[in-house]
């Protein structure tokens, strides 16, 4: 129990607390797939059969045509930036209950082959982003089939 | 207009005064404020409501089931109940929702009403949770982003970041205006271009504060709005639109579920120029760059012409199209309060009491809208006469 006084002097009583929820989460053999795949070092997204593109995470259904995707597809490892954020608002990291270390910067990865996701980029200078650039993954040594296997992205050389 | 069974007026409102710190109440007394309110407004006696619908977003404060233990706070005490919880929607579904219950024939009175303690627990915590846990929750970090600002700035440059500042200088003049509002600060364009960046181009004066509010609204038959003393607000119809998980992440202009609901509202309601057949709108506007970008999405302005717009001061509230006269999202966010407070405040200019925030002139229909986290668009038309004559 902690108190405290409002502008008017009265005292505020309140209770405190901190709430921790573990969580384990099923991923399905889709899903897993494609995680399980993360400690290899690889990318695994899966194909519809009817229009072709390549769903990055995989999902059960292509959300275009509503049918099932017919393969899995080994991806390069590269891509482009769609779009980024350079945030300078420190948040809590939902599954650690850390604040992140500011400045970061996410970015949505466009594969050469289509689809796209979030992730981490490893730049965070702005000017130096900038939609169409060529990024690569940093892998983390230690793998455990989880998004954060991946450090992040970079720039390619050069970019 | 939409098939209704029959007509639904809005005959009362409520809402308590957005603040940053309400220690003084808990949860249920914050939420009584409101209800108090509207039953002050609309002259109804508790024991005559039918039915409560309440809403929040319960991860923000961590409390499961809130309805359960706020019964003696909203009047909910052996009546009918619904809890309705969809993200920064919420307060526009409940009112969906509401619409429906008395629509259908179910009941005659319907008291719908969202809220949020924002300073009980951590807001981007429990927004961060909506993101899927497979992949996108270790990278989600909430609403503060900058990528329509980022957009917007390619596509049409300096201009777009005056106008988003300019907007921002318009909803604090505002809120000024209205006393229930949070935030009621006097800013100029300099001051917000010079406020620190949260995601670049996104500063600390574009984006919406952590409020804590309650708001509640009176739906009501055409018989029993005839019979309560304030003038009913009809409602005309809603739309809701969302695509979460259907869209392609690379082309973010696909996820334009606020054009799709606007042409599908006005195509249903006759509305071929919004800005001339609606007299205000009441847009959820949770930054400033949003704004700039989204009314162009549910004005159907394909050029950035709202960017020489808000620089005109056309939306100003003696302007050609008034927009969020009070003050808006980022000036008073109790979240699940906030899409509900959108059209309690477009019913309010209906009814011509706005009081100091009021736009001069008479309202004959008027619009308003929610957002939430999945891509989640729900636009209202509310009107000072009803939708079938
Ligand atoms: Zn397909």
């Amino acid at each position: 129990m902690g108190t405290k006084t409002d502008k008017q002097g009265r005292e505020i009583v309140e209770i405190r607390y901190e709430m921790a929820i573990p969580g384990t989460f099923a991923t399905g053999p889709i899903m897993g797939h494609m995680l399980n795949k993360l400690k290899d070092k690889e990318l695994w997204g899966n194909r519809c059969g009817k229009c072709q593109n390549v769903l990055f995470p995989p999902k059960i259904v292509c959300p275009k045509c509503f049918e099932e995707p017919t393969e899995w597809v080994k991806l390069d490892d590269w891509g482009y930036i769609a779009t980024f954020d350079v945030v300078h608002f420190p948040t809590i990291n939902p599954l650690t209950g850390i604040m992140r270390e500011v400045p970061y910067t996410t970015l949505i990865v466009a594969l050469p082959n289509g689809g796209g996701f979030f992730h981490f980029c490893l730049e965070n200078d702005p000017e130096k982003l900038a939609p169409g650039k060529k990024v690569i993954p940093v892998w983390k040594d230690k793998r455990e089939g989880r998004p954060s296997d991946l450090e992040g992205w970079v720039l390619e050389e050069g970019q | 207009m939409t098939k209704r069974m029959r007509n639904v007026a809005i005959s009362g409102i409520g809402q308590t005064r957005h603040r940053g710190h309400r220690e003084d109440v808990n949860m249920v007394e914050l939420v009584s404020e409101a209800v108090e309110a509207v039953l002050e407004d609309s002259k109804m006696d508790l024991k005559d409501i039918d039915c409560i619908v309440h809403g929040n977003m319960e991860l923000f404060e961590g409390v499961h089931q809130p309805d359960m233990w706020h019964v003696l706070g909203d009047g909910a005490y052996g009546k009918a109940g619904f809890r309705i919880t969809t993200g920064g929607t919420t307060g526009a579904t409940i009112v969906c929702s509401a619409d429906h219950l008395v629509a259908s024939g179910m009941y005659d009175s319907v008291l719908a009403i969202g809220w949020e303690k924002q300073e009980e627990g951590m807001t981007t915590t429990g927004i961060t949770n909506m993101a899927d846990p497979l992949w996108e929750r270790e990278i989600q970090t909430g609403a503060i982003t900058g990528t329509h600002g980022v957009m917007m700035m390619n596509k049409f440059g300096e201009p777009a970041n005056q106008a988003a500042a300019e907007f921002r200088v318009l909803m604090a003049d505002n809120a000024r205006k209205n006393y229930k509002a949070h935030l009621r600060i006097e800013i100029t364009r300099k001051d917000v271009l010079a406020s620190r960046v949260l995601a670049w181009p996104l500063r600390l004066l574009h984006m919406c504060p952590e409020s804590n509010g309650a708001c509640a609204i009176l739906f009501v038959s055409e018989k029993l709005a005839k019979k309560l003393p304030q003038k009913p607000v009809w409602m005309h119809d809603h739309v809701t639109v969302h695509r979460q998980e259907t869209f392609d992440l690379v082309n973010m202009g696909d996820l334009d579920t606020h054009g799709e609901a606007a042409r599908v509202l006005y195509a249903r309601n006759g509305i071929l120029d919004p800005m001339k057949q609606v007299g205000v709108f009441e847009m959820y506007d949770p930054q400033s760059w949003w704004a700039l970008d989204w009314l162009g999405k549910f004005l159907m302005l394909e050029n950035g012409e709202q960017i020489e717009m808000i620089l005109n001061g056309d939306f100003a509230i003696d302007g050609k199209f008034p927009v969020n006269p009070s003050g808006g999202v980022v000036s008073s966010n109790p979240i699940g309060a906030t899409a509900i407070i959108r059209v309690a405040e477009a019913a309010l200019q209906i009814r011509g009491n706005a009081g100091e925030h009021q736009v001069p002139k008479d309202v004959n229909l008027a619009m308003s809208t929610g957002f939430g986290g999945t891509f989640w668009t729900v636009l209202h038309l509310l009107g000072a006469e009803k939708p079938d004559k």
